[in-house]
């Protein structure tokens, strides 16, 4: 297996705070990685040092098998965490500098920009002024403007966040179309669901360090599933063969599948005549893993900054 | 390098252009030309009004009838030779000195006196600026021979007509070569002082639009830098252009007799040539520095602190280069012509005085190992400050193949 990204041991320090503490990251060549952390966790430090754009306090890393990412700049698109574009630009023209910034010619630029706004649905607006544009719309011009030299690398630092539903929806499909026609696609979220649904691989950066790299399901399978019980007896025999995880909250038992499985509590509930309302065995979600991996806070801060994209 | 060269091409590209093709830049250029418009306006109107016009004429210092028997004899040949070459002549009586009083007459502009002659009836002499000497002599040697009798019979040899050259104006070369040089050091000073002042804030709008970043990300920061230079260069010389075209067409179409410039010892075409050569060098120096600092920025508001000791360590130099320029090749004047940022004005002004060429070519080699150091100073102290980044790894790091 290629990695088209391979940094390794990355530290960052900011004055007396420490961004990034040893941070190794490896992206397999083809792949959708994902890279997950709360706030101010290290994951824009680190997609920073990786593309070079500033240089690691230790640590090496080779992107696409080059050591100076600059020097292969038109093999890779970067979409920055704070979006910006001149706002005196056309849309057309704001892609199309932004390819010839990566070595395509200005006029090719303009061709396929042009392509991509239509393909994109936004044909109407390649001659408008950026600052004419709304926030979505610019940002989407700043997302064709990162592909538009069909880069083998596409790393995009929060890619989903200032989009709605319905954009979120779409990117999520030109990043498979991208990954599909043989790109690396490496981007940071601080919202699990993205993650879920896209990821082959993730990295969970908290505090600066990785706390877990793997895939999304094995992740999932660190913890055992999650087995629901609602009975409308309150109370009976049945409860001593509960497992000693089990919790009640509001007539509701919940605990961790034992490892017999869950035939001999199903048997119980049974013999002792629980009266079974509801019964579900769920694989836990990855945010139930990130709790488990990188701990109550780190979720906590997540759930809170989503919470509040959402107001 | 290369790579660095068509990256800085491209940034350069779109600063020339989001500069030049806005409106405010036609109200710039425009501005000036409106200025001059109208102050020529008024200037043009107080000539006239003052000095209504009146035809050059060839003056003679002699008593009445001395020149006026000389004034009838050239009359005559005007007359009968159509004018050509001939002027009207106004008969001015002698006031002790001739020749002194001859150079007053020729520096009084309102009385536009080309020539003037003296030393009739057997001595005469001929003053006045060159070509005034060459189409009057014939005429007046004629008229001069034929008036010394009242009759045109020539009875003693005829005397000789002998001339003497002088300019109107100043005529020592030296002194006027060093005035144009002076002339030539404050032009530039002015130019890189109205033009190299916008590098200062010419960053702070991708700072503050965080397209910085998807610079960087792109390019290294020294093809940013450079790129960014040379946009507003090519701005600037946009500007030089076409205020040069301007300025130096209404110079060609009104200038008089005594603003003429001394021709420069190193001749027109290349004393211009390195007028570009200086100004290019001064601004790629002042304009690389002004970048760097206002890189360092975080906020239009402190561009424009920076702004006022920027301006005043300009002026300083510029005194320091006058300084200079007063004591020529003294110790004061080589190290303003060695030190970076006086040398453009320096040895500009020295093109007027001095006819080598290789001084320049020295000059300019070595202004261009400082650009390159001011832009990769600058560019180091933008990653190591701006950006925080770590130890470049530049030197150590091999592509693998």
């Amino acid at each position: 297996m290629t990695l088209a990204i391979d940094a390794r041991g990355l530290v960052k320090d900011f004055g007396d705070t420490r961004a990034v503490n040893g941070v190794d990251l490896a992206v397999p060549e083809g792949a959708i990685y994902g890279v997950l952390g709360p706030n101010g966790a290290g994951k824009t430090t680190t997609l920073r040092m990786t593309l070079g754009i500033i240089e690691p306090d230790e640590g090496t890393r080779t992107v696409l098998g080059h050591s100076r990412p600059l020097d292969i700049a038109h093999m890779i698109g970067y979409l920055p965490e704070e979006r910006g574009l001149y706002q005196s630009m056309t849309a057309r023209e704001a892609i199309a500098f932004m390819g010839a910034l990566r070595g395509l010619s200005l006029a090719e630029g303009r061709v396929r920009a042009d392509a991509l706004m239509e393909d994109y649905g936004l044909g109407a607006a390649t001659k408008r002024q950026v600052r004419t544009l709304s926030k979505g719309m610019a940002q989407t011009v700043q997302l064709l403007g990162t592909l538009v030299h069909n880069p083998k690398l596409i790393v995009l630092d929060e890619p989903f966040s200032g989009l709605d539903a319905l954009n979120q929806g779409r990117l999520e499909q030109l990043i498979r179309a991208r990954a599909a026609a043989g790109a690396t696609i490496l981007f940071s979220t601080h919202v699990i669901a993205h993650a879920e649904r896209l990821c082959e691989g993730i990295s969970i950066i908290a505090n600066g360090q990785v706390r877990y790299e793997g895939s999304v399901s094995a992740a999932r399978d660190r913890l055992p599933s999650r087995v629901h019980v609602r009975t409308r007896a309150a109370n009976g025999a049945w409860q001593a063969d509960l497992p000693a995880d089990a919790v009640c909250t509001d007539g509701t038992w919940q605990f961790a599948l034992p490892k017999s499985g869950i035939e001999p509590v199903l048997q119980s509930l049974i013999t002792h005549g629980a009266g079974i309302e509801t019964l579900t065995v769920e694989r836990p979600g990855l945010h139930d893993a990130f709790i488990d991996i990188a701990g109550a806070a780190a979720a906590e801060a997540m759930t809170e900054t989503r919470e509040g994209e959402a107001a | 390098m290369n790579r660095l060269i068509a990256s800085a091409y491209v940034i350069a590209r779109r600063d020339y252009r989001a500069t030049v093709m806005s409106r405010t830049f036609i109200m710039f250029i425009l501005s000036p030309l409106v200025i001059v418009l109208i102050v020529g306006g008024v200037f043009f109107f107080a000539l006239n009004n003052d000095a209504p016009q009146m035809p050059p004429k060839l003056s003679v210092i002699a008593p009445p009838h001395v020149g006026e028997a000389f004034a009838d004899r050239y009359a005559a040949l005007s007359h009968k030779l159509d004018h050509q070459s001939f002027e009207d002549v106004v008969t001015v009586s002698p006031l002790g000195d001739a020749r002194a009083q001859a150079r007053a007459l020729l520096a009084d502009t309102r009385k536009k006196t080309n020539a003037v002659l003296i030393g009739l009836p057997d001595a005469p002499e001929l003053i006045g600026p060159k070509a005034s000497l060459e189409s009057l002599r014939g005429g007046v040697n004629l008229a001069a021979d034929l008036a010394r009798a009242p009759e045109p019979i020539v009875t003693k040899p005829a005397p000789k007509l002998s001339e003497q050259n002088i300019d109107p104006a100043n005529s020592d070369l030296t002194a006027r070569r060093e005035q144009l040089g002076g002339h030539a050091k404050t032009l530039l000073f002015w130019l890189n002082m109205l033009l190299a002042g916008m590098m200062l804030s010419n960053l702070v709008e991708e700072k503050s639009n965080k397209i910085i970043e998807i610079l960087i990300a792109a390019v290294p920061v020294d093809a940013v830098f450079l790129g960014k230079l040379m946009g507003m260069l090519a701005v600037s010389m946009t500007i030089v252009l076409a205020y040069g075209v301007l300025i130096g067409g209404g110079y060609l179409a009104f200038h008089t007799p005594e603003m003429t410039l001394a021709n420069p010892a190193i001749g027109w075409p290349i004393f211009i040539a390195l007028g570009f050569c200086y100004f290019i060098m001064n601004y790629l120096l002042v304009g690389g520095i002004f970048l760097g600092l206002g890189a360092q920025a975080n906020s239009p508001r402190e561009v424009q602190t920076i702004s006022m000791p920027a301006t005043m360590a300009q002026v300083f130099i510029f005194v320091l280069a006058s300084a200079a320029l007063g004591q020529t090749h003294s110790a004061m004047w080589w190290g303003a012509a060695i030190f970076p940022l006086s040398s453009p004005l320096v040895m500009f002004a020295e093109g007027a005085r001095e006819g080598a060429i290789w001084p320049h070519l020295l000059a300019l080699g070595w202004l261009a190992l400082w650009v390159t150091v001011i832009i990769r100073f600058a560019g180091s102290r933008f990653r190591r400050h701006v950006l925080k980044s770590g130890p470049s790894k530049v030197s150590r790091a091999k592509p693998i193949a």
